[in-house]
């Protein structure tokens, strides 16, 4: 014991394995080089294209996630997902030059055909940054829908089309509404804005040679049936949108009925336009599509085929899926080579490339990027996460619903007791470790139990995991960082309106001098460090829909970046929790604050 | 070559003598006035508005936005078509109060009158409202982009909203000089934004500093001016605009111009004002300024000579008037075929060298052509005389 509090020499420091976990990649405009964004090792690794060898590692900012290249070739901008920046790099130097502020998590990144400008997908503040990148400034933010992820140019330069991976919010217990946001790059505009009904997750994105169209990969997630429902179509469907000019937009799945294409993450189209490659990150595969049958097949379809029969049909990909190429741990980018010979592919989780040959369409050999040979029980856990081999006929992952961590966004219907019974909120897992218990209900005392038996008879219906299997997932769970508030910088005082919130968050009188009892204080259930008091509550938000009345006290930390709020999801914003649900001052007392003792509480809220 | 310079040589003696003729015609015939719109164009619920109650208008290039009472409309000006948007289109609210463009974005933001705040980007319309977001209040009569930020004039007070960090800040009495809350109306230029208030004047807000000032009646509220050019002529304040350092000011009972030291009220009985009750009001330089008012449209032309044109519609036979006038002496009328398509004034837009004006009854598009800022001597006319404008040709083309 004395030992314990009296340590005589340094702790041995841990010497965690320094994964790569590479995501996204770009190939240089003299097609020499292939520069790759490795989240884990906050680096960008440089490949020859000719020797498949790496060549360079480029320390970047944390967090690197997405890679794009001036179209001289002489600088690399890469996105921080950590850090909200942008890093540019002097590609004969191989070195950062420049880093530039953005918005929250940053993660597409993409020039215009001039390179004057550079587009930053702003993922967690719902925006794009228009970068001037003579300057280096950020010239105008522009609006997107929810989570921006990834950008594709038209082949005339005119258009850029970004994928959303979170839906727009849409009312309470309707179907998700999704949006491809149009940037006219010539008067750096958004242009439009097409719908993609039914769909969410769009990830990956990619421009058809012609100009006539552009593919986006996506998940048709059914949160409003039960997931124990099978034979209602289950819970998460996965496939492809071909999003044309024009705003039509046509869904077909690439799932099969044996087997399915979980959490399709990015799609590359050869630069003849024959072939389509798609990720499945949830699989360890890539599906070839045959663009010609694919588009014959939607051009001679009806309008009842295109709207309800192929969305929703696992017959169909037989017909314009032609193959599927094994990769190693999950594929994220790919990447084709101009010569239309050779694509490349990331796998996130082997810290490796797939070299694929598009002659044989067949893996030909694997690029080591220089990751650890040894697989931590963390990383072991992380593949757990990703991987969709847990589910009756691996039709999703973990990662299917909590995208890298976080959040998908919608409200479930979980439980097998009728349709559209206790429908709950999804909860980020930023930042999980020792807020237990879990679920909305309170009833999980551990992340073992949420993710063991329960899990299994709720959501994979097949054999869970196994007990080492579980540890390593409960542990790979807890490492998941949240990233740093972005409303209070580490070390910053609070900002007025912040300091007048706090006051409001810990007051113990009302307006008119009573004084609120404690269990209606803010502060009573939501104190620090968590904000939560791990304890049910019943504040007045049961519905008819509901079991309980009693829920789950959640921590509040970076609250601002896991809309909807409430068990149910019920709120779109933070104001809405006490301006519509909170008529009763069951949820503290708030129906006397001014609107500007709201706002003030808001703004002290969104720094915890 | 030698022919060619000769005919050169010719052309240049026809210029000079042509030229010289008409300075010889302008020292004896012409006399200094304003350019006056006479070619008017109208656009009511027949050509596809929403609706014939006009709150509001912004020209964002070829599209000119219209907001109305049930609903949004936008005007494309090289086709002259309308598309319209009501709430089962999208448009959050039916009352659209105001309007304004994000210069840097291209987005419109649209106020309306107790639905909060709406912006209309690519086809989506995202919607603010007291209940889910920082909004004020959702009775919103003004709307005004400063920078990133978003200000919004609310019957309680006015909202600031940062776009990109989504903060919202409220103005109202409690840390601003507003003695009421009422917001009439907001405008934004040259690092100023203005507030209009119903009941306190004028309140300035410096970007930089972050800092207040008011401007108020020094008479009081006096429906009358004791002391004129004294202050800002009443409190009820319906409109400001801020332009080449000028700020003009619209009230119920009067106008105003401030140059940062000297005020100067303008009234019916002593101006071209068709009426004291200003709706609102749009400087178009240090000099010109449209007034909108509920007995049509003032426009001081040219403040150093004191120079007003007065638009008006004549409720019997629908043509349209306007009179130049300089110190209540009448300078020229010119009778047209239209001109604004009612009296009851509400908002005006400047396109270039084209004017909207909002009505009652409709939109008018007056078109510029030749426009020149401040008076140009052109043949005088006799006070009272009266210039019919019968055709397609503008009115100084008909003078030739």
């Amino acid at each position: 014991m004395k030992q314990i509090a009296h340590p005589i020499q340094m702790p041995i420091v841990s010497q965690e394995p320094q994964y790569k976990t590479p995501l996204n990649m770009a190939l240089s405009p003299d097609g020499k080089e292939i520069y790759i964004a490795c989240e884990a090792s906050h680096t960008v690794i440089v490949v020859n294209v000719q020797t498949r060898q790496k060549v360079a590692e480029i320390p970047a900012g944390h967090h690197p996630t997405d890679v794009t290249f001036s179209p001289d070739g002489t600088r690399a901008y890469v996105s921080n997902r950590l850090d909200d920046t942008v890093s540019v790099i002097d590609v004969s130097a191989r070195k950062v030059t420049a880093t530039i502020p953005v918005g929250d998590e940053p993660h597409g990144v993409l020039t215009d055909a001039s390179g004057k400008l550079l587009y930053v997908l702003n993922t967690s503040a719902d925006s794009i940054s228009v970068i001037d990148t003579t300057s280096l400034k950020e010239l105008k933010r522009l609006s997107a829908s929810r989570s921006p992820w990834s950008l594709s140019r038209s082949p005339d330069g005119s258009l850029i089309y970004v994928t959303n991976n979170l839906s727009r919010f849409v009312r309470f217990r309707t179907p998700s509404v999704s949006e491809v946001t149009v940037i006219d790059t010539a008067e750096v505009v958004i242009e439009d804005r097409i719908v993609v009904p039914a769909a969410n997750l769009m990830q990956g994105v990619d421009w058809h040679p012609s100009g006539e169209f552009a593919m986006i990969t996506l998940n048709r997630t059914k949160n409003l049936v039960p997931m124990t429902r099978l034979l209602q179509g289950w819970t998460i469907t996965n496939g492809l949108g071909i999003v044309y000019k024009d705003g039509r937009v046509y869904q077909v799945l690439l799932d099969e009925s044996g087997v399915c294409f979980p959490d399709p993450a990015d799609v590359a189209i050869t630069p003849d336009g024959r072939l389509a490659l798609v990720s499945s990150s949830g699989s360890d595969r890539i599906a070839v599509v045959d663009v010609h049958k694919l588009i014959s097949m939607l051009e001679a379809a009806s309008d009842y085929e295109h709207e309800h029969v192929f969305p929703n049909h696992l017959g169909k990909p037989t017909e314009f899926v032609i193959t599927h190429i094994p990769t190693k741990h999950s594929p994220r980018g790919i990447l084709i080579n101009p010569d239309g010979k050779t694509a490349f592919v990331a796998n996130a989780l082997d810290d490796s490339l797939t070299v694929i040959d598009l002659d044989r369409l067949e893996a030909v050999e694997s690029v080591d990027l220089g990751g650890p040979r040894v697989i931590t029980k963390v990383r072991y856990g992380e593949r757990l996460f990703h991987s969709a081999n847990i589910t009756f006929r691996r039709q999703f992952s973990c990662h299917s619903c909590h995208p890298d961590g976080h959040v998908d966004g919608l409200t479930y219907d979980i439980e097998p007791d009728g349709i559209g019974i206790s429908p709950v909120d999804n909860r980020t897992l930023r930042g999980i470790l020792d807020t237990a218990p879990f679920k909305w209900e309170g009833t999980n005392p551990s992340l073992q139990r949420q993710c063991g038996p329960r899990l299994a008879v709720f959501f994979t219906r097949i054999q869970p995991f196994t007990p080492d299997e579980l540890s390593a997932l409960d542990n790979y769970i807890c490492t998941i960082p949240r990233p740093p508030n972005r409303y209070r910088p580490l070390g910053a005082e609070l900002t007025d309106a912040q300091r007048r919130g706090k006051k409001m968050f810990e007051r113990t009188l009302a307006n008119d001098g009573r004084i609120i009892p404690k269990g209606n204080r803010c502060a009573t259930c939501h104190f620090p460090p968590l904000f939560s008091d791990r304890q049910r509550h019943d504040i007045g938000t049961k519905l008819w829909l509901d079991r309980e009345s009693e829920f789950d006290t959640p921590h509040l930390n970076n609250i601002y970046d896991s809309a909807p709020y409430l068990h149910n999801g019920i709120a779109e914003t933070l104001e809405e929790i006490w301006t519509r649900y909170n008529p009763d001052d069951q949820h503290g007392v708030t129906n006397d604050m001014t609107k500007d003792q709201l706002n003030d509480l808001m703004e002290y809220l969104k720094t915890l | 070559m030698k022919h060619f310079i000769t005919a050169l040589e010719i052309l240049i003696v026809l210029w000079l003598g042509e030229t010289a003729l008409c300075q010889a015609k302008d020292t004896t015939a012409q006399e200094k006035l304003p350019y006056v719109y006479t070619e008017w164009k109208h656009f009511t619920v027949k050509n596809g508005l929403p609706n014939d109650h006009v709150f509001a208008i912004k020209a964002d290039g070829s599209k000119v936005w219209v907001g109305t009472e049930n609903g949004l409309a936008c005007i494309d000006k090289r086709t002259g078509k309308i598309k319209s948007w009501k709430e089962k289109d999208g448009l959050p609210w039916r009352v659209v109060s105001a309007l304004d463009v994000n210069p840097k974005t291209g987005e419109l933001w649209v106020g309306m009158f107790g639905g909060g705040l709406a912006r209309f980007s690519g086809g989506r319309f995202d919607h603010w409202h007291q209940l889910n977001s920082g909004l004020v209040n959702d009775v919103v009569y003004g709307v005004a982009i400063e920078n990133d930020n978003i200000w919004a004039a609310t019957t309680a007070g006015a909202s600031r909203y940062n776009t990109v960090t989504g903060e919202w800040t409220i103005y109202t009495e409690k840390n601003s000089p507003m003695e009421e809350i009422w917001n009439y109306g907001v405008s934004y230029n040259d690092g100023k934004v203005y507030l209009g208030i119903w009941g306190s004047g004028v309140l300035e807000f410096d970007v930089a500093t972050e800092r207040w000032k008011d401007y108020l009646d020094p008479d009081g509220e006096m429906e009358i001016d004791l002391y004129r050019d004294d202050g800002i002529v009443h409190v009820i304040t319906t409109g400001t605009s801020y332009i080449d350092g000028i700020l003009w000011v619209s009230t119920y009972f009067g106008m105003n111009r401030y140059d940062g030291r000297y005020w100067r009220g303008y009234y019916q009985h002593e101006t071209g004002l068709p009426s004291d009750f200003g709706n609102a009001v749009q400087g178009r330089n240090a000099n010109e300024a449209w007034f909108a008012t509920d007995k049509g449209l003032g426009v001081l032309a040219d403040f150093p000579s004191d120079t007003w044109i007065t638009y008006t519609m004549d409720p019997n036979t629908r043509r349209g008037k306007a009179v130049v006038s300089r110190e209540k002496k009448l300078l020229e009328v010119v009778d047209m075929p239209k001109s604004i398509p009612h009296n009851y004034a509400l908002w005006v837009e400047f396109d270039d060298n084209d004017t909207w004006v909002g009505t009652s009854k409709g939109v008018g598009w007056a078109t510029g052509s030749g426009y020149y800022k401040g008076l140009k001597a052109r043949p005088a006319y006799k006070a009272g005389n009266v210039r019919t404008k019968t055709g397609g040709s503008d009115a100084h083309a008909a003078k030739k």
